[in-house]
């Protein structure tokens, strides 16, 4: 496990070379906004030695508001490592130098493609680490992993599990205390100003995916699945960034224009599904396919971006602001105990966006999901909506083949179509 | 490796708690007469508080053998340990039916949805899991205190009783009386002969937690004696350090001592960990924040940060105990002892101890691959001892 040649700047400038494809690509259209905002991230990740800028890595749900306000360089693990497997750089050699390091397949891929990616030295090296028990024990590890192997100082943040008076507490503590190491480490000051400017731009992005969502519930959606994607991606890698709110304008504008023109994902919809998870990273336009071409469109996601809970930020409160938005976040249901606050936008949703079915994307070691799926299918079962259990891999190609997701696809609607 | 008749004698009654398990004479003799029996999950569940509510503590653990968990399965799916699924499996079949309460902690991804489960289609009268920080600061040891004291307010109304401070007080004396013995035990084990078995240690830190803990004070306190004095001495072909994921079958143990080794000490949550680290009364501290410093901080789980906290004790644990190898067990999806080991593999190879990993299912008494694998790391410990110093 020796430190080798950083050949991460190759790396990400690879996934640069693609954003800006893409940008160029979608000229025009909402989404290059998005991947104009993935470009800037990875040419400051990528330009932050040469730029003397301090890179902290962190995994998934650490508020990056506060490493913008901070003037800090993120690196967010699970999606930089994700990102660079669903561009198709070498997903496979970075899951097997994780199984070389020791990890065995049951660990989450999204976590295998860090470790391999920390081994290769694909990863630029993190002058600290912000990692978290959330959402999931996977998560942790990898960033206590990626603090052993880039020798540098980390900090995690303990999110309670139950929610309540001492939680609060503890969160904001948690709160004070990262700014504080990060603060320290750095040697750079939190901008007060800049957080709350961010906040104020996280609350306007909020109140985005909600109308978007809002407009999904149109028949027909007007949606791509796979741009559910998109909102966990902003979210996670640029909330509270101006030109995450034109993504999500634009985006919003668009899907409003098409549910005025009656113009939805498929025309004319015949099955409208909710995915109670991520679909797989590489199956995402292949999935899109198989559903059009059967009239069918995956149209909300309880545990995704669906910010149901009201919820005012307040950018005068940044810290209590992003306390309020952590716990509010959907993805955070499924972190606490499974209690109506959890189930209750299940059922809510079924309701709402006048579902057909469900479909659980069983990712092989994810430990959210697969666990979840009985009580899941018990409440479904109440409200007579089937739901398919479909064993995949978020990044892993090997695990599960087009063909075999297309057939399990395929007889699902069948059976729906019987009904 | 005979055991002399009078360890087996003294062993028996532990064995045979461990066999009658959740069915033991004791748990029906309380409930007969009235008493409540709570089930606990995880080793960051206090048991002290438990006890001083006048109800009996039981761990909550899973079949002792492998089996098919197609039940546990069904609910909690593949991708969820098979300890979490075993221990489901027994409770929807009725087996756990004498549990009043079940408690649990939010230890890890498998622990919380298991408690999710059990809550929900098992249906145990009283049910409450407990926020468990991964850290340890000023900050989590409020979070942890606030919710034993909200665990406390729970079982007070449930059981409409008053958990005083000289109960808790008390727990902590006799629970620390336990952890001194059993530590005692443990240190026997540092001798070059040592008196009892790494499985037969494990049959004793499984009967802890099942049954009256002043019965087992008394038993354990009668074997302690007779084995300080014991001519029992066994010996093996290396001395082992098991470390891992929840393990609770002797035959497993069994099955590594069988092919000639002797597992001299571990890392685990049923064993040393179980066993480490009294609660300490500091002055004018009210019993239950030393009850809960005493669970954050002690000997820590694969779960906590910083790792190198537990890697400390595991390599101060291979010197007091001279250990030629560690046997690393890991339960399929147990994530945070898989994540650990490229780190720990790391730190020990620097040490020179050979680690051998095995990937088992809960319940497994060991396979003929398990015991091929064994043999075949026994005999590089004993090849790399042969190989001549370079110079
Ligand atoms: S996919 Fe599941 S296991 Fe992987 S990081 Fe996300 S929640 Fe954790
Ligand atoms: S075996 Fe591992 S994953 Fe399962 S309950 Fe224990 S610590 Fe959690």
């Amino acid at each position: 496990m020796g430190t080798a040649i950083d050949t991460s700047t190759g790396k990400i400038s690879q996934l640069i070379r693609y954003m800006k494809f893409l940008t160029t690509f979608y000229r025009n259209q909402p989404h290059a906004h998005y991947f104009r905002m993935l470009q800037d991230y990875f040419i400051a990740l990528r330009d932050a030695r040469a730029n003397g800028g301090f890179v902290v890595a962190h995994t998934i749900f650490f508020p990056v508001e506060i490493f913008d306000a901070l003037d800090l360089v993120p690196m967010h693990l699970e999606f930089t490592g994700s990102l660079m497997s669903f561009f198709g750089i070498e997903c496979g050699d970075l899951l097997a130098g994780a199984a070389e390091m020791g990890l065995p397949p049951e660990v989450c891929s999204a976590h295998r493609v860090i470790a391999g990616a920390l081994k290769a030295s694909a990863m630029p090296q993190a002058n600290a680490v912000v990692c978290s028990n959330l959402v999931c024990d996977n998560a942790m590890k990898s960033g206590e992993l990626t603090m052993a192997l880039h020798s540098c100082p980390g900090f995690v943040f303990d999110y309670p599990f139950n929610q309540g008076e001492a939680a609060d507490r503890a969160i904001m503590q948690e709160l004070k205390d990262v700014i504080a190491f990060l603060e320290n480490v750095s040697g750079h000051k939190m901008d007060w100003h800049r957080l709350s400017a961010n906040i104020a731009e996280t609350n306007r992005q909020i109140g985005l995916v909600r109308e978007v969502n809002n407009l999904c519930k149109a028949v027909p959606s007007p949606l791509p699945p796979q741009d559910f994607l998109k909102f966990l991606v902003v979210d996670y890698m640029g909330a509270g960034k101006p030109e995450t709110t034109l993504y999500l304008q634009s985006l919003r504008d668009d899907l409003a224009a098409k549910v005025a023109a009656g113009k939805g994902f498929v025309n004319p919809e015949r099955l409208r599904l909710m995915a109670t998870m991520l679909s797989p990273w590489y199956l995402q336009g292949t999935i899109d396919a198989i559903l059009s071409e059967h009239g069918a469109a995956i149209v909300c996601n309880p545990n995704l971006c669906d910010w149901r809970q009201s919820l005012q930020l307040d950018p005068a409160r940044p810290l209590e602001s992003i306390a309020m938005k952590l716990a509010a976040c959907s993805p955070m249901r499924m972190f606490g105990p499974l209690d109506e606050r959890a189930l209750g936008p299940l059922r809510d949703c079924v309701r709402e966006y006048r579902i057909n079915g469900a479909i659980n994307f069983n990712h092989l070691g994810c430990r959210q999901i697969g666990p979840t799926f009985k009580i899941y299918k018990d409440i479904l079962d109440e409200l007579d909506v089937p739901i398919l259990y479909m064993d995949c891999d978020l990044i892993d190609p090997t695990v599960t083949s087009a063909d075999e997701v297309r057939q399990k696809l395929e007889q699902f609607f069948e059976l729906l179509e019987d009904r | 490796m005979a055991i002399a008749e009078s360890t087996t004698g003294l062993l028996g009654r532990f064995r045979q708690v461990n066999n009658a398990f959740p069915q033991t004479a004791q748990i029906k003799e309380i409930k007969a007469s009235g008493g409540k029996v709570f089930g606990w999950l995880c080793s960051y569940v206090p048991e002290e508080l438990i006890y001083a509510a006048g109800a009996l503590p039981v761990r909550v653990t899973g079949y002792p053998h492998e089996t098919e968990l197609a039940d546990g399965t069904a609910y909690l799916s593949t991708v969820s340990c098979s300890f979490s699924r075993s221990c489901l499996q027994i409770a929807l079949r009725g087996e756990y039916s004498s549990l009043d309460g079940i408690i649990a902690g939010s230890t890890c991804d498998g622990a919380r949805r298991l408690f999710d489960h059990w809550r929900r289609y098992v249906k145990t009268p009283f049910a409450q899991i407990i926020s468990v920080p991964r850290k340890y600061s000023a900050t989590t040891l409020d979070l942890y205190y606030s919710e034993i004291v909200s665990l406390k307010a729970s079982l007070e109304k449930y059981l409409g009783t008053s958990i005083t401070d000289d109960a808790l007080a008390n727990a902590i004396s006799v629970y620390n009386r336990s952890r001194a013995i059993m530590g005692r035990l443990y240190e026997l084990r540092m001798r070059d002969g040592p008196p009892l078995t790494g499985a037969e240690m494990l049959e004793v830190t499984n009967a802890a937690v099942r049954i009256p803990r002043d019965t087992f004070n008394a038993w354990a306190g009668e074997l302690l004696a007779y084995l300080e004095t014991s001519p029992v001495r066994h010996r093996g072909r290396a001395r082992i350090m098991v470390i891992g994921s929840v393990l609770n079958n002797v035959s497993f143990i069994e099955s590594i001592e069988a092919g000639g080794a002797l597992v001299v000490t571990d890392g685990l949550c049923t064993g040393i960990r179980y066993l480490a680290d009294p609660v300490v009364r500091e002055d004018s501290e009210l019993p239950l924040r030393s009850i809960a410093r005493r669970y954050l901080t002690g000997f820590p789980c694969a779960r906590m940060f910083p790792a190198h906290d537990r890697f400390d004790r595991i390599v101060k644990l291979l010197q007091d105990y001279r250990v030629d190898g560690i046997i690393s067990e890991n339960i399929r999806y147990c994530v945070q002892n898989a994540h650990d080991l490229p780190l720990l593999r790391q730190m020990v190879s620097a040490l020179g101890i050979p680690i051998l990993a095995l990937d088992i299912e809960y319940g497994t008494s060991g396979s003929g691959q398990i015991q091929t694998r064994v043999q075949a790391f026994l005999e590089m410990i004993e090849a790399s001892r042969r190989r001549p110093v370079e110079r």
